[in-house]
């Protein structure tokens, strides 16, 4: 599982107000089903992804990608279900979100 | 977390647990919801025997198609595993709810994940643990996100005709018919024969195999003695009569399709006069005749639930207790949080004393003095205390996770004076109450001692007015050195650690899960009994322990014995000693 759109629950205090919208936009797609911002669930937490992740060229693409088609065997043997209906656009948002976390 | 869980599920397979597919919206951060922890999900589990039930397929448009074939075997899945934690109708109560609004916003994907794989909070995983498979793990996908079938209503109608008089009142023995002392025989349950066994206290042996209802929940007395009344799973009823020359039932009862609790009229001058049952489903309570379990009104436990005043369509009748103040039984409904005080005076004119407590009620007792009733909330990790004189809420007492007292124990505290004590599903702690507001006031309704047990995963806990033993059984601990041995302490010395003592190992059987279950006294308080409870394929046994000793003092086997879980003692039953 990797990268997961989503994000995070109560994080509406820890960051601030762009945040809020794009934990909307991780709502709405059931990210936050599977996902917290700093603790592993079913899936990992955020902070986690964005640490393993940001800086690599290229990433927000490959991790676009895990998001809309799924993913396996990364994380742990639990799976990241795909998330065709997501538009693009909102997967794009969520990624960066996701790595400014790091 | 693969590996406990993994174990976990395999333990609870053979339970049958529930599962719980707490997915759907999983909040990890969801205010006041612990995670659950594996003796509670354990504890949850039992199919419910609302699988055998045909319910009406309502098709929603949004939700994914679903052949009726494919509903039928998800219905059953769902009520031999889920309903226990996540409710008939999927609203939730040790799992999460999964009623459609919830699970069609998350979709097949994501819940597949759930019930395949588990979560923190709790959810068993039931793909990884070979107890589903892939195409199985889908199909339960789709079933929860349909609209939930509600299963069938069981009103008097239905009641009558299930209600059976086998020997009428008058035909019935005119005195004891039999040399059996009658106030030590043990009633123990046979869970998965659908018996019990009528035990001679005094000779260890079989008196009677009684066929009765699907894994026998509790055995209760009638004020007398005479009577023994005992509620399956499927709720249905049995008295059976112990002055018969060999005890045997002479009426039955089904209530509802599932139920839990049982008890009859304590109060001076309704001595065998009336019984009660609570159900699971449908949520209601029935008044019975005594002496032929007649059924003469039923009460529906429909309504809002307390604190947040939302209407709750499901609401269990946890268990039931008789008051000795008054003419009243002491009903506690589980998901709404409310302990009815229902008079039975007069029955067409019926009073309802309806008192707020917590969610999730679950099983109590009495303290020592019978006036003070004490009651597990054990999602909500509380004690409510009731005033069964004043029809009130005295107090609620925060104890440790999960608690399950059973019905308790009481006894003196060397410092505090009476306390009345609880363990927990959640934890090793044993919560000792204070328990009188006379003598001991600045002691009374809180915790004033915690004990270490040996760790989660206790049912039972005894003691007896004549001992200075402390019993403390764990046999839903997942480990089962754990779940086959049980912890003692000495009243006296509380600060002692306890002495663990290996029941199952006393018992000298083969193989098997063989758990240690319920410490149960005998009328003179100097022999405690406990079940080792195996596999329906393995043998199990009783064990009698010798009080004052600690030593094993007899082992009770028998090809019949099969399954053996609780087990009541005449006496100590009927007059509330615990």
């Amino acid at each position: 599982m990797k990268l997961f759109v989503g994000v995070l629950v109560a994080a509406g205090a820890v960051i601030a107000a762009p945040v809020q919208a794009d934990e909307a936009l991780a709502k709405k797609h059931n990210c936050l089903a599977c996902h917290q911002l700093d603790k592993k669930s079913v899936g990992p937490a955020y902070k986690d992804i964005a640490k393993k992740y940001k800086g690599q060229a290229g990433i927000e693409a490959k991790l676009a990608e895990k998001v809309k088609k799924g993913s396996a065997g990364v994380w742990g043997p639990v799976p990241m279900p795909p998330n065709a209906a997501a538009p693009d656009a909102d997967i794009k948002k969520l990624v960066d979100w996701i790595l400014k976390m790091g | 977390m693969a590996t406990p869980k993994t174990r976990l599920v395999r333990a609870a397979a053979w339970l049958a647990l529930p599962l719980a597919v707490a997915a759907a919206h999983a909040q990890p951060t969801q205010p006041g919801r612990a995670p659950v922890t594996e003796p509670e999900i354990r504890y949850q589990a039992g199919g419910s025997p609302l699988a055998q039930e045909e319910m009406h397929q309502n098709i929603d448009p949004k939700a994914p198609p679903m052949t009726k074939a494919e509903f039928d075997k998800g219905r059953q899945i769902y009520f031999e595993r889920c309903a226990g934690c996540h409710g008939v109708l999927r609203k939730g109560a040790t799992g999460k709810p999964l009623t459609p609004d919830l699970t069609l916003a998350k979709g097949s994907e994501i819940l597949k994940v759930f019930i395949k794989y588990g979560s923190p909070a709790g959810m068993p995983n039931w793909g990884t643990s070979g107890d589903l498979n892939d195409a199985e793990v889908d199909l339960m996908a789709r079933y929860i996100q349909q609209v939930p079938p509600v299963p069938p209503e069981w009103g008097m109608a239905q009641m009558k005709s299930s209600w059976k008089v086998i020997i009428a009142p008058d035909k019935r023995p005119k005195k004891k018919m039999n040399d059996y002392n009658i106030s030590n025989i043990f009633s123990t349950t046979l869970r998965d024969t659908g018996e019990v066994a009528l035990i001679d206290g005094d000779t260890k042996k079989i008196i009677n195999i009684v066929r009765t209802g699907y894994a026998v929940h509790i055995s209760r007395l009638s004020a007398s003695g005479r009577y023994l009344f005992v509620i399956g799973r499927d709720a249905k009823i049995n008295m059976i009569d112990l002055w018969m020359e060999k005890p045997d039932n002479v009426a039955e009862v089904r209530v509802g399709l599932e139920a839990r609790s049982v008890d009859t009229s304590k109060y001076k001058g309704y001595e065998d006069k009336l019984a009660i049952a609570g159900a699971y489903w449908p949520p209601q309570y029935v008044i019975m005749k005594g002496d032929t379990l007649e059924p003469l009104k039923i009460m529906a436990t429909r309504g809002m639930t307390v604190g947040d005043q939302e209407y709750h369509p499901e609401p269990r009748v946890a268990s039931i207790v008789a008051s000795h103040f008054k003419p009243e039984f002491v009903v506690s409904v589980k998901e709404t949080g409310k302990i009815l005080m229902v008079n039975y005076a007069d029955l067409d004119n019926i009073q309802v004393t309806e008192i707020g407590a917590a969610k999730f009620l679950h099983d109590g007792g009495w303290d020592s003095s019978k006036r003070f009733f004490l009651v597990a909330a054990n999602q909500s990790h509380k004690i409510a205390v009731i005033d069964a004189k004043e029809g009130k809420l005295v107090k609620l007492v925060d104890v440790d996770k999960i608690p399950h007292p059973g019905r308790g124990a009481n006894f003196e505290h060397p410092k505090f004076g009476p306390v009345w004590a609880t363990g927990h599903l959640g934890s090793e702690k044993i919560a000792l109450i204070g328990t009188d507001p006379v003598k001991h006031k600045q002691n009374a309704w809180k915790v004033v001692q915690m004990l270490d047990g040996q760790g989660g995963g206790n049912l039972f806990i005894k003691t007896h007015p004549k001992s200075r033993n402390l019993w403390v059984d764990t046999p839903l601990n997942p480990d089962s050195k754990i779940a086959q041995s049980v912890a003692v302490f000495d009243i006296r010395i509380l600060e002692q650690k306890p002495v663990v003592l290996p029941i199952a190992d006393w018992a000298g059987l083969g193989e098997g899960a063989k758990r240690v279950v319920q410490p149960e006294y005998n009328k003179a308080g100097d022999e405690v009994w406990f079940a080792v409870w195996s596999a329906k394929n393995q043998e199990s046994a009783l064990v009698v322990v010798d009080d004052k000793t600690r030593k094993l003092k007899t082992v009770i086997k028998d090809p019949r014995i099969i399954t053996p879980t609780g087990h009541f003692n005449v006496y100590n039953t009927t007059h509330d000693i615990y």
